[in-house]
């Protein structure tokens, strides 16, 4: 069409990602606007692996990308400044010069947020939890701060304590001693008040999947006290944006593994809290839907929202979050900005650094290639 | 106006033989049907009873139950029925809209078959000793009352219920059609045996002054030559008459003045199924969410089939063991509600995990407690009100239906209710969502026996009290202590049954994580 403005289809085409148009609806279109424009040659766009991009240029990656967008201070309180919309229009004319417009990756984003964000006020505080089950501790002492607008990735290995850390944060673990307040409001003493303004994704527990996708959302809507109309509209967007909008007659049971998480995490978001507990949201879902989940999340997250997520995988939580807690044996034994955690190496290595193999290498001997039996 | 509408009439009467040869002849055969009952109903005073007296009584008791079920039939089937507002959008008056569809009900099939009635009853009754113009008024009367009575409750009941809500009303009104099917016959089984009882006479005389038996009261006292009396009965239903028309000519304007209260905004009406009956509200979602379960998790099926298993066993035994069968036909109801009720008791193991949604969405303990009783009382209440019924019937003395009725009613609530607070306070493995319904749980945990016993335990002594006050009406049956039974009944079981919810959604709230904790370690 001839008519239309053509840097705009350009741009469209040549974008590498294609935002998912269904998760745009939730949300304005917060990746378009925040394209930045580079050179088709030269140097490899920075931070598209983010293990490179930690192994090299980690220290000098987050003060960077704060120059280029001069206006990212305004991002995480205001998403739809009419600021930043005069910035995307300088960053919109791109085809005219000849360059190509490259997405900027989540772990750019990423950084960004993580300065803004550590200016951000408290919304999550966690104060010394312990959860001790008879003589084993699976918390100790657990402490840590989560704050607006902040994408707070907790990491740690298996069995550290992940899952029951955050079951108590979102109400459904009960502390031996310690204190959780969200925005102020203590989860353990009001809990009705407090999870209100909590969503929770726990791992490994059911749901109630003899119901369909539509009802599920519905009634995890209603019980948390939304309104029909509300729930209605909620439900339909949430579907689009997870894309189960055509599994939503189906019962929940007949879903798979990775859809049963995605109507999970919808169940989660549909009144609006302004904390989300996820525990391991990214497992067992398909890498499309992981970006589009990951879309999802920083749209809430740079409309002011929280999030606290537990993963097994150091690369994923590198990549999308800003801030990380890393639980060893249940206590906290790193904590801040993902920068600041990692310190110029990889969140994997300074992870094998933290866990201190102490017999690293050692046993195994017998297991080889070649047979024992000839 | 009028015309047109006689013409609609006239094309809906005859649509009904339109369609293949199948669909005429069982058109033909269900018109041969009515004709044949409504000839059969005016010949059953004459079969019942030989003296005019006691005809003329059993006469005006059937006139008035048909009366009643013509005003109350429509009340709950009344879809098909011409509604004024259909006719909304044509340049008509609502005086013009209300005279043609008043006038134009006579040419519908019941009216049709009301007509098959009267002309019936007249020509099985050459000896009628009254005047011509007697048959005329009672016959104009009846018409005039029977499609006003028509017009006005189901124009009621299509101005004041919105229409999604009319499906429903539907199963209510089959239920209490089903519930007094077999009080009817009973009744009628006693009139026939005492067609000269003093109760058939006087019940007639008190209906003869009511819009439904006034007609035929006329009649009958004109018969006896009593020819004020019969003014006087005549005067009644023609004032029943004008209060009629005028309340539809009310309905008619008032129907075509306003429009219906609009759906909810944006309510996604699509795969809701239950949860659109019920009001977005966390205690209705749960209690549409049990329905659901309910109906698609074979669980719960399979140990519903296992509950009449019991009473039969039972009463049996005791028949061998020379009981009186009077007695015994009181038992089975009481073990099934017992039962139904009961089987509530490990619902949160049934959910298994799932029941962290409940929990993380800080749900009021009451409102989970309260919700979840919605299947056994959706399933209970009808089986007590049918149940009762049928239990008098068999017993042989309707006068004992107050005190069942109670004694059932509270035996329900009570279980359910005792089943409620032992579902939170001692749950225990249960088979899981998913599984087939006879595998056995995949831990076996101790307290199973346990909480099943004191869970009965428990329900059968909360019953006791109720049974005590509903033993005595029931051996010796009189309306007052009947009554008292029932006042009894129905308050302890209501009484027993919020407390119960109120200490169950207590227990359910402090013990909340522990209840996720123990459902883990059952998964």
């Amino acid at each position: 069409m001839p008519a239309n403005p053509p840097s705009e289809e350009f741009s469209a085409d040549a974008q590498p990602v294609e935002p998912s148009p269904a998760a745009e609806t939730l949300a304005p279109p917060r990746t378009v606007r925040r394209r930045v424009t580079r050179p088709v040659t030269g140097s490899p766009a920075r931070g598209t692996d983010p293990a490179e991009s930690a192994a090299t240029a980690a220290p000098s990656a987050p003060t960077e990308t704060a120059q280029q967008t001069e206006t990212g201070q305004t991002e995480t309180a205001a998403p739809a400044e009419p600021a930043e919309r005069n910035s995307t229009e300088q960053a919109g004319p791109s085809p005219r010069t000849g360059r190509i417009e490259v997405p900027v990756p989540s772990v750019v984003r990423a950084r960004e947020r993580a300065e803004v964000a550590s200016q951000n006020p408290v919304v999550l505080h966690a104060d010394s939890l312990t959860k001790s089950y008879g003589q084993v501790l699976a918390a100790a002492d657990v402490s840590f701060e989560v704050r607006a607008g902040s994408l707070t990735g907790v990491v740690g290995p298996n069995g550290a304590g992940k899952t029951t850390v955050l079951s108590m944060i979102s109400g459904l673990n009960r502390p031996s001693s310690g204190r959780i307040s969200v925005r102020g409001i203590d989860v353990w003493a009001d809990g009705p008040a407090a999870k209100r303004v909590i969503g929770s994704l726990p791992d490994r527990l059911r749901l109630f999947d003899r119901l369909s996708g539509g009802q599920l959302l519905y009634y995890a809507g209603v019980l948390q006290g939304l309104d029909q109309t509300t729930v209605a509209e909620r439900s339909a967007e949430l579907a689009v944006a997870f894309g189960l909008e055509s599994a939503l007659e189906r019962p929940v049971s007949d879903y798979s593994a990775g859809m049963q998480k995605k109507i999970g995490l919808a169940c989660s978001m549909i009144h609006a809290p302004e904390v989300l507990v996820l525990d391991e949201p990214y497992e067992t879902i398909d890498p499309v839907s992981a970006s589009n989940v990951t879309e999802i999340l920083e749209k809430y997250v740079a409309g002011g929202g929280s999030v606290i997520m537990s993963s097994h995988s150091l690369d994923l939580i590198q990549r999308i979050c800003d801030h990380v807690v890393v639980i060893i044996d249940g206590s906290v034994v790193a904590k801040g900005t993902v920068d600041a955690v990692r310190a110029g190496v990889s969140l994997e290595e300074r992870f094998k650094h933290l866990t201190k193999p102490s017999e690293e290498g050692k046993g195994l001997e017998w297991l080889r290639g070649s047979s024992d039996s000839e | 106006m009028v015309a047109r509408l006689f013409r609609l009439r006239i094309a809906l009467l005859g649509s009904v033989f339109r369609g293949g040869f199948r669909a005429i002849f069982r058109t033909v055969l269900t018109a041969i049907l009515a004709i044949a009952l409504a000839v059969g109903y005016a010949w059953l005073p004459g079969w019942l009873s030989n003296d005019a007296a006691g005809r003329a009584s059993i006469g005006v008791f059937l006139a008035s139950a048909l009366m009643a079920a013509i005003a109350l039939v429509p009340l709950f089937a009344n879809v098909r029925n011409l509604e004024p507002r259909q006719f909304a959008a044509f340049p008509a008056r609502p005086g013009s809209v209300a005279t043609a569809l008043l006038l134009s009900t006579v040419l519908s099939w019941p009216m049709i078959w009301l007509l098959v009635w009267m002309a019936a009853l007249v020509v099985l009754q050459p000896d009628w000793a009254v005047p011509p113009w007697a048959l005329l008024v009672s016959a104009l009367l009846t018409i005039g009352l029977s499609i006003s009575l028509v017009r006005v409750s189901s124009g009621a009941v299509h101005l004041l219920v919105p229409r999604r809500a009319i499906g429903g009303l539907r199963w209510i009104g089959l239920l209490i059609a089903l519930a007094a099917l077999p009080l009817i016959v009973f009744l009628l089984t006693d009139a026939v045996r005492s067609a000269h009882s003093s109760a058939v006479h006087d019940t007639a005389e008190v209906l003869g002054w009511t819009p439904l038996g006034a007609p035929a009261a006329g009649l009958a006292y004109l018969e006896q030559g009593d020819v004020s009396a019969a003014v006087m009965r005549f005067a009644a239903a023609g004032a029943a008459l004008l209060v009629l028309v005028a309340l539809w000519y009310l309905i008619v304007a008032r129907s075509l003045s306003t429009v219906e209260r609009p759906d909810p905004d944006g309510v996604n009406s699509d795969g809701l199924e239950l949860f659109e009956r019920f009001p977005a509200h966390p205690r209705e979602v749960i209690a549409a969410r049990s329905l659901t379960y309910w109906r698609r998790d074979p669980r719960y099926r399979v140990a519903l089939f296992a509950i009449p298993i019991a009473p039969i066993v039972m009463v049996a035994a005791l028949w061998i063991a020379g009981v009186d069968p009077a007695m015994l036909s009181l038992l089975p109801l009481p073990v099934i509600l017992l039962l139904l009720g009961w089987s509530l008791h490990n619902d949160v193991a049934y959910d298994s995990t799932a029941i962290w949604m409940h929990v993380a969405s800080g749900t009021k303990g009451v409102h989970d407690r309260a919700g979840r009783l919605a299947p056994v009382l959706v399933i209970g209440l009808p089986l007590v009100i049918l149940g009762s019924s049928l239990t008098v019937t068999v017993a042989g003395d309707w006068r004992t239906l107050p005190a069942v009725i109670g004694l059932n009613f509270a035996v329900l609530l009570v279980s359910a209710g005792a089943a409620s607070v032992f579902s939170v306070l001692m749950p225990y493995p249960a088979t899981r969502p998913g599984d087939s319904p006879f595998a056995q749980p995949a831990v076996q945990g101790s307290g199973a026996g346990l909480a099943q016993t004191l869970s009965m335990l428990v329900a059968l002594i909360l019953a006791v009290p109720p049974v005590l006050f509903a033993a005595r009406p029931i051996l010796e049956p009189e309306l007052v202590t009947n009554l008292i039974a029932l006042g009894f009944g129905v308050g302890w079981g209501l009484l027993v049954l919020w407390l119960c919810t109120l200490i169950g959604g207590r227990v359910f709230e402090r013990g909340a994580p522990e209840l996720v904790a123990l459902t883990q370690t059952f998964d």
